[in-house]
């Protein structure tokens, strides 16, 4: 067999692969999707017969709907916050030295190794201290914890692409620091920190454990209700949501890729740069 | 007249390494001076504290009389363009320009035809529009020059202009910058490490090396009367030869070299140097005459180096050792490998110093 050959059947094998653990990893979704379009009565792989009465009990039962209201202001208020906060935080700590900014970088992103339930369970206990418990507040502070380690890195990563001779300018030109801030370092962080609120949205949207100690029948988010639902009933109506949920936030993360470099905080390498 | 910038025993350290060394320096109104020295000499440091954009340690600052030390960059009114351009990237060529106008609140109608003119001194008159990533690296440097030329700035402070921009692009830019600089007749000062551009823009040229002001001069007298033997072997090329003062009588010195000979040498910088002082002695690859010999004489070409115009001749001397030697004689007369010539050094252009 000669040398090219060799590379041809080399070059498919890897191919293989690659398709193989792509398939392996849509492999949830697959199944889920699938299975949202059954005419049956309970959650089955493969499904029998096609129907889209789901998608209808899906979108018309009445928790699944307060739950949308409640997640969609859940999560806009936890972005909002946790993207003034982390951005905030991500210029500070590019920005400024000062003694034990490793212990605070540290801390800032030590949410992303706590088990979220925990954090749910522990503002839980604060919260009843406090007496405010079970409500948006309470729910939102528990998110924003989760979600401001991202946002900080998403604004990080737009900051040090800012070449600080561009403020320098600015500041030669006449410009005071907070214009320079308002004028320069702010339309050249919005996509980062755009991104960040963007990325902040969806990972408080589809949040479930840190919700799931905080919450309660009236304030629960969509994934609290889902589960609650999984829990009473077996019919395909949780895989039909689950399929829309999946189909929206892949469309905002193809969009955040495309036009916001979302893509920095969430894949390997960074092509921007 | 006073100075347009006047910098009095200014001292910056990081850590515990002085940057910059109590160093005092005048720059004349409308002159062109050329900061020049190796990177980490303290060069860039120096026009950072002239800008604004680091704290003077000790020492002051004065600009047209006033001390500057503690102004902020924005308070200063100077012209800056830095090593990459430093653009707005999200502004318009028209809108980097007006930037610092808009800044002085000057009126919409002013700023349009000021920005106008400035576009126009750099040839990029009606390019308002485009968006800086539109542009090349020579079109870019042009914007950064209108945007701190059109405010009028007391001072215009260049950092490596042309050190982004490829090499026909950058003599082309050196003429450029000095013409419109001569024009507006503003006074500047340019950061370099690039001593064929210090030479060739500058009215004079202050070389640093680690933070010490070794000497100011103009071009041609750095070249050919250097002060220190830093500035003999980093402007320009040059031969080294080692040696000891025999003694010193007024304009000339006698020194012995390595193999016993003596010569003599212009006094210059050993002239107050006591007998038996190591001195180092620099003579420039043109100061030295070099022609084909038939018979053996000790030199022999080591290696030829193509210059075009001229070419640089690598001799191995018995008495000198290693010396580069520029003849400008045709190539086509050929100077080979391992072919003996006869040299002669002009000893009376020698730059002599203490080793």
């Amino acid at each position: 067999m000669n040398w090219h050959a060799k590379a041809a059947i080399a070059r498919s094998c890897a191919w293989l692969f690659i398709a193989f653990v792509l398939l392996y990893l849509m492999l949830p979704t697959i199944i889920i999707a699938t299975a949202s379009v059954s005419s049956q009565e309970t959650l089955a792989f493969p499904p029998a017969g096609f129907s889209m009465q789901w998608y209808e009990r899906a979108i018309s039962y009445p928790d699944f709907q307060s739950a949308f209201k409640n997640s969609l202001f859940i999560s806009l208020g936890t972005s909002t916050l946790a993207t003034a906060l982390g951005t905030a935080y991500a210029y500070v700590l590019e920005r400024h030295n000062f003694p034990g900014k490793k212990l605070i970088t540290a801390a800032l992103l030590s949410p992303l190794v706590i088990p979220h339930f925990i954090i749910g369970l522990a503002v839980l206990i604060f919260a009843v201290q406090l007496g405010y418990v079970r409500s948006f507040e309470t729910i939102i502070l528990v998110h924003i914890m989760i979600v401001v380690p991202f946002v900080v890195r998403s604004v990080l990563v737009s900051l040090r692409m800012i070449d600080t001779d561009v403020e320098r300018a600015a500041s030669s030109l006449g410009a005071t620091p907070f214009t320079v801030f308002t004028h320069v370092t702010l339309p050249l962080l919005a996509p980062g920190i755009f991104g960040g609120w963007l990325f902040a949205s969806i990972l408080s949207f589809t949040e479930f454990s840190g919700s799931l100690f905080v919450s309660t029948q009236s304030t629960q988010p969509l994934p609290v209700a889902m589960f609650t639902y999984i829990r009473d009933f077996a019919d395909p109506t949780m895989a039909a949501l689950s399929t829309i949920i999946i189909g929206v936030v892949a469309i905002l993360l193809v969009i955040g890729a495309k036009w916001f470099g979302l893509s920095s905080i969430i894949s390997v390498h960074d092509d921007a740069h | 007249m006073t100075p347009a910038v006047d910098l009095q025993s200014v001292t910056k350290q990081y850590g515990g390494l002085k940057a910059v060394d109590n160093l005092s320096l005048r720059v004349e109104h409308g002159e062109m001076l050329t900061l020049l020295g190796p990177s980490g000499g303290g060069k860039t440091t120096l026009l950072n504290m002239i800008a604004g954009f680091a704290k003077v340690d000790s020492g002051n600052v004065l600009i047209d009389n006033e001390n500057v030390k503690q102004l902020p960059p924005h308070l200063r009114s100077l012209g800056v363009v830095f090593q990459n351009y430093a653009l707005f990237p999200h502004m318009s060529v028209g809108g980097n320009v007006a930037f610092g106008l808009k800044m002085r609140k000057v009126s919409g109608a002013e700023v349009k035809e000021r920005v106008a003119v400035a576009l126009d001194l750099v040839r990029l008159g009606g390019m308002e529009a485009r968006k800086p990533s539109q542009l090349s690296g020579g079109q870019r440097q042009r914007v950064a020059l209108a945007r701190a030329l059109v405010i009028n700035p007391a001072v215009l402070l260049l950092d490596e202009p042309l050190s982004a921009l490829d090499k026909n692009l950058r003599a082309q830019m050196q003429l450029e910058l000095k013409q419109i600089q001569r024009r507006i007749g503003v006074t500047t000062i340019c950061v370099t490490h690039d001593q064929g551009e210090a030479l060739s823009m500058s009215d004079r040229v202050a070389v640093l090396s680690q933070g010490v002001l070794q000497q100011v001069a103009t071009p041609t007298e750095l070249y050919n009367a250097p002060a220190t033997p830093f500035v003999a072997s980093f402007v320009g090329e040059t031969n080294r030869l080692n040696g000891t003062l025999v003694g010193v009588s007024g304009e000339h010195a006698s020194v012995a070299l390595g193999d016993g000979s003596r010569v003599t040498v212009p006094s210059g910088g050993i002239s107050g140097s006591p007998a038996n002082t190591p001195v180092v002695l620099f003579i420039r690859p043109e100061e030295v005459a070099i022609e084909p010999s038939d018979i053996a004489t000790g030199n022999v070409v080591q290696a030829t180096v193509f210059q075009g115009a001229h070419v640089d001749v690598v001799v191995d001397t018995k008495r000198f050792g290693t010396l580069t030697i520029r003849s400008s004689q045709r190539v086509d007369l050929g100077w080979e490998e391992g072919m003996p010539v006869k040299i002669d050094i002009r000893w009376d252009k020698v730059h002599a110093f203490p080793a």
